[in-house]
C-alpha cells in the first residue's frame, strides 16, 4: 500500500511540477492599483521606513482620553453641570462693604452729604415756616395793641385811610412749595441673569462661548505663577479674622451694585436652614402696610385777606382766632409697594384733627365808612358805646387726605434704616370750624369753612427699624404745605400753612415663599 | 464698555469707579461658585469676602493672559477649596475601607434620568450643599467646573483614585438625595 501512495504523489509530482497558468487581467489590475502609492520613489522609500514603526504613545494621553470621554457622561454630572455652571447668585451686603472697604468709604462720603443735605432741607422748611408764623404773630400783636388802646377808651388818631388794609392785603405770598425739592438718588441696575446655558463637556473642549461660563483651560494651565504666589499667602492675614469687622461701619446704600436683588434687607434673617442653605426660602412680600399714630402741628405762615373794602381788623381777628399754631393727632394707613430694594411706594389714608385755643379780646369801635361801595375810611365811636368781646375760642380743623409718596432710602446701619420721601396729600375734606367776630352783625359767629380736592406737597424722613422680619417700628418726620381759603362775612381769607408731624408706627411686611 | 484690561489697569491705580466695576462685574458669578463649595450661605460669604480681597490684592499678578473672569474663578475655586480644608478642617484623602464600601446606585438609570430632568437648580444646589465637604468639592470640581481625575488629584493633593471613589461615593448620595427629594417632591 505504502508503493501505492508513492505511486500517486509520484504522478503527481510529474503532472504538475512545470505547471503554469496566468491569472485573469481583473486581477493584474487590481494588484497595480494597490502598488500605484509606491510607484514615486519617495513613497516607497516613505513606506519602507515608516511603515513599520510603532510607538509608545505617553502616560498621560491614555488618562486624558478616558477622562474626555468619562466627563459628563454620568446622567448626575449632566444635571448638576447644566444647572450649576452658570449658577449665579447675589451675596449679602455687608459683603460688598467689607469686601472693598475702601470703596466703601470714599463713597460715604458723597452720600453723607446728600443725607445731611435733604436733612437741613426738611429742617430749613420747617424753620422757614416758623420764622414766617412769628412774622405773622408780630403783624397780629401789633393789631392787639391797637384794639387795647381802645379799650382806654382813646380814641385813634389814625386818618381816614385805607393803607392799613392794603398794606396787609399785599403782603408777600411766599411759594413754599418751591423748597420742596426732588432727589434723583440714581436707580439700582436690574437685570436678571440666565440661570442655565450651553452645556458642554470635556476639559479639552471647555471654552463655552460668552461669559457664562469662566472656567477655560486657563484653569489648569495659566496662572500657576499667580496661583502658588496667592497660595503662599494663604498664611498672611486675608482671612476673615483679620479682616475688617463684620458688624460694619455705617452704610449709606443709595445705590445697589447687582444685576437684580434677592428679596430685601432682612431676608437674611429668615432663612430656613433645614431646607435650602443656599437660597432664601422665604422673603419679604413687595407689599407692606404701615400704620401710624401721632402728632401733628399747623402753623400758619402767611393770612391775608383777598376781598377789597374789608375792614381793617378783619384780618387782625382772624389771625386772633385762625392764625396761630394747632396741635393734635394724626393717624396714618399706609400702602406701600417696593419697588426694588431702595424705592418704596406709598399710598393709603391719612387723618389728622388738630385744635387751637386761642381768645378774642376786642372793641368794635372803628365803623368802616362806605362811598358808593368804596371803603372810605373809619367813624371811630366811643368805646362806652362799642360792643366789646371778650371770648375764648376753640377752633378745629379735621382732614382726610390720600397720601402718595415715594420713599427712596438713603441710610442703613444695621436694622436701622432711613429713607426720604418725596410726594404729595391729595386732600379729599378738609374742614375748620370755629367762631369768629362778624363786623357786620357785631358779634361772634360760628364759621366753618371746608376745603376739597386740593394738593399737599410733602416732604418727609421715615426711620425704620426692624424688630424681626416682616415687623418694623417707624417713625416719620414729615412737613407739608398748604394753602387754603375761607370766607367768613363776605371776606375772603387766604391761608398758607406749614404742617409738620410726626408720627411712630408699626410696619408690617408679610412673608411669603421665596419663588 | 470697559475691557478686562481697562478694569484691571483702573483697579491698580486705586480708580473706585473700576473697583465697583469688578465686583458688579463678577460677584454674582463668582458668588454662586461659592455658594456650590460651600455648605451654607453664611460660609459662602465668607469664602467670597476672602476671594475678592485677594483678587484686589494679586491684581498686579494678572497678565492679561487670559479672561478675567477665568482668572478670578481660578482664584476663588482655589480660595474655597483652602477654606474648607483649612476652617472646616477637611480630609480629601479617603480611607481604604470607605473605599471598599463604595456601592452602585440602587436606582434604575431610567429613573434616575427622568428625576434628574426635574430638578431645578434651586434643588440642585441643595442637594450639592449637603454633600461632605470632600463630596462637594469633588463633584463640583469633576461635574460642574471639568477637571478630570489627574487635574483633581493634583489640585487637593491626593492620588486619582481617591479622586474616583470619591466622586463614586458623591453620586451615590446624590442618588440617594435624589430619590428622597423627588419622592417628596412628587410622591412615592
Amino acid at each position: 500500500m505504502a508503493n501505492k501512495h508513492e505511486h500517486i504523489d509520484d504522478f503527481l509530482n510529474q503532472k504538475f511540477e512545470g505547471f503554469e497558468s496566468l491569472p485573469d487581467d481583473a486581477a493584474w489590475n487590481a494588484i497595480a492599483n494597490d502598488i500605484e502609492h509606491l510607484s514615486h520613489p519617495i513613497d516607497h522609500s516613505l513606506n519602507q521606513h515608516l511603515s513599520e514603526l510603532s510607538a509608545v504613545p505617553p502616560n498621560n494621553v491614555k488618562p486624558g482620553i478616558l477622562g474626555f470621554a468619562a466627563i459628563g457622561t454620568h446622567p448626575i454630572d449632566i444635571a448638576l453641570h447644566e444647572r450649576l455652571s452658570v449658577f449665579e447668585s447675589i451675596p449679602d451686603k455687608y459683603v460688598y462693604n467689607d469686601a472693598i472697604q475702601s470703596v466703601q468709604n470714599q463713597k460715604q462720603k458723597k452720600r453723607r452729604f446728600v443725607l445731611w443735605f435733604t436733612l437741613a432741607m426738611v429742617l430749613g422748611v420747617a424753620g422757614l415756616g416758623t420764622a414766617l408764623l412769628n412774622q405773622s404773630s408780630n403783624t397780629q400783636n401789633t393789631g392787639q395793641a391797637k384794639s387795647l388802646t381802645g379799650l382806654d377808651g382813646q380814641t385813634s388818631k389814625e386818618p381816614i385811610t385805607n393803607d392799613a388794609v392794603s398794606k396787609e392785603s399785599t403782603a408777600t405770598d411766599d411759594n413754599l412749595a418751591d423748597h420742596l425739592t426732588q432727589q434723583d438718588p440714581g436707580q439700582a441696575e436690574k437685570a436678571s441673569p440666565s440661570s442655565k446655558g450651553n452645556h458642554q463637556f470635556g476639559t479639552m473642549d471647555y471654552k463655552t462661548p460668552g461669559k457664562s461660563n469662566l472656567l477655560s483651560n486657563d484653569f489648569k494651565t495659566n496662572h500657576t505663577e499667580t496661583i502658588q504666589a496667592i497660595e503662599e499667602d494663604e498664611s498672611s492675614n486675608i482671612a476673615r479674622g483679620s479682616s475688617p469687622d463684620f458688624s460694619g461701619s455705617m452704610k449709606i446704600i443709595l445705590f445697589k451694585p447687582f444685576k437684580y436683588q434677592y428679596e430685601e434687607y432682612i431676608y437674611e434673617n429668615i432663612r430656613d436652614k433645614k431646607s435650602y442653605p443656599g437660597l432664601p426660602k422665604k422673603r419679604l412680600s413687595p407689599f407692606s402696610i404701615n400704620v401710624q399714630f401721632g402728632y401733628a402741628n399747623e402753623s400758619a405762615t402767611r393770612s391775608k385777606i383777598k376781598t377789597d373794602n374789608a375792614h381793617k381788623d378783619a384780618l387782625t381777628n382772624y389771625r386772633k382766632a385762625n392764625g396761630n399754631s394747632k396741635n393734635g393727632d394724626i393717624i396714618s394707613v399706609n400702602f406701600g409697594y417696593r419697588l426694588n430694594g431702595n424705592f418704596i411706594f406709598k399710598t393709603g389714608f391719612q387723618y389728622s384733627s388738630t385744635i387751637e385755643n386761642s381768645s378774642i379780646d376786642y372793641t368794635y369801635t372803628e365803623l368802616p365808612i362806605y362811598h358808593q361801595g368804596v371803603l372810605k375810611g373809619y367813624f371811630t365811636r366811643p368805646a362806652s358805646q362799642s360792643p366789646h368781646i371778650d371770648e375764648k375760642v376753640k377752633n378745629k380743623t379735621t382732614s382726610y387726605s390720600v397720601p402718595v409718596q415715594l420713599y427712596a432710602r438713603i441710610f442703613e446701619f444695621k436694622k436701622l434704616s432711613v429713607w426720604t420721601g418725596i410726594g404729595s396729600e391729595l386732600i379729599l375734606k378738609r374742614t375748620s370750624s370755629g367762631r369768629l367776630f362778624s363786623f357786620e352783625d357785631e358779634e361772634m359767629k360760628d364759621f366753618k369753612s371746608t376745603t376739597k380736592n386740593t394738593f399737599s406737597p410733602n416732604i418727609s424722613f421715615l426711620f425704620q427699624y426692624n424688630l424681626r422680619p416682616g415687623i418694623a417700628i417707624t417713625g416719620n418726620l414729615q412737613t407739608s404745605y398748604l394753602g387754603s381759603k375761607m370766607n367768613f362775612d363776605n371776606t375772603e381769607f387766604v391761608k398758607r400753612e406749614i404742617l409738620p408731624s410726626l408720627r411712630l408706627g408699626i410696619l408690617y411686611t408679610p412673608i411669603i415663599p421665596a419663588k | 464698555m470697559y475691557t478686562d484690561n481697562d478694569i484691571v489697569q483702573g483697579c491698580l491705580k486705586n480708580e473706585k469707579f473700576f473697583q465697583e466695576l469688578l465686583y458688579k462685574q463678577f460677584a454674582p458669578k463668582m458668588f454662586g461658585i461659592c455658594l456650590r463649595y460651600a455648605p451654607d450661605r453664611d460660609i459662602a460669604h465668607d469664602i467670597f469676602q476672602e476671594g475678592f480681597i485677594k483678587t484686589f490684592q494679586n491684581l498686579h499678578r494678572f497678565k492679561g493672559e487670559s479672561a478675567l473672569g477665568s482668572w478670578m474663578y481660578r482664584i476663588f475655586v482655589t480660595t474655597a477649596i483652602n477654606y474648607i480644608q483649612r476652617k472646616l478642617k477637611t480630609q480629601f484623602e479617603v480611607s481604604i475601607n470607605e473605599q471598599l464600601h463604595n456601592k452602585g446606585d440602587d436606582i434604575s438609570e431610567d429613573e434616575k434620568e427622568h428625576w434628574l430632568n426635574h430638578i431645578s437648580t434651586d434643588e440642585a444646589l441643595y442637594m450639592v450643599q449637603q454633600l461632605p465637604e470632600k463630596y462637594r468639592v469633588i463633584i463640583n470640581l469633576y461635574a460642574v467646573d471639568k477637571l478630570n481625575h489627574t487635574e483633581i488629584s493634583k489640585l487637593l493633593n491626593i492620588n486619582e483614585a481617591t479622586s474616583r471613589s470619591q466622586l463614586s461615593r458623591a453620586r451615590k448620595l446624590l442618588s440617594d438625595m435624589l430619590k428622597q427629594q423627588m419622592e417628596r417632591k412628587f410622591g412615592k
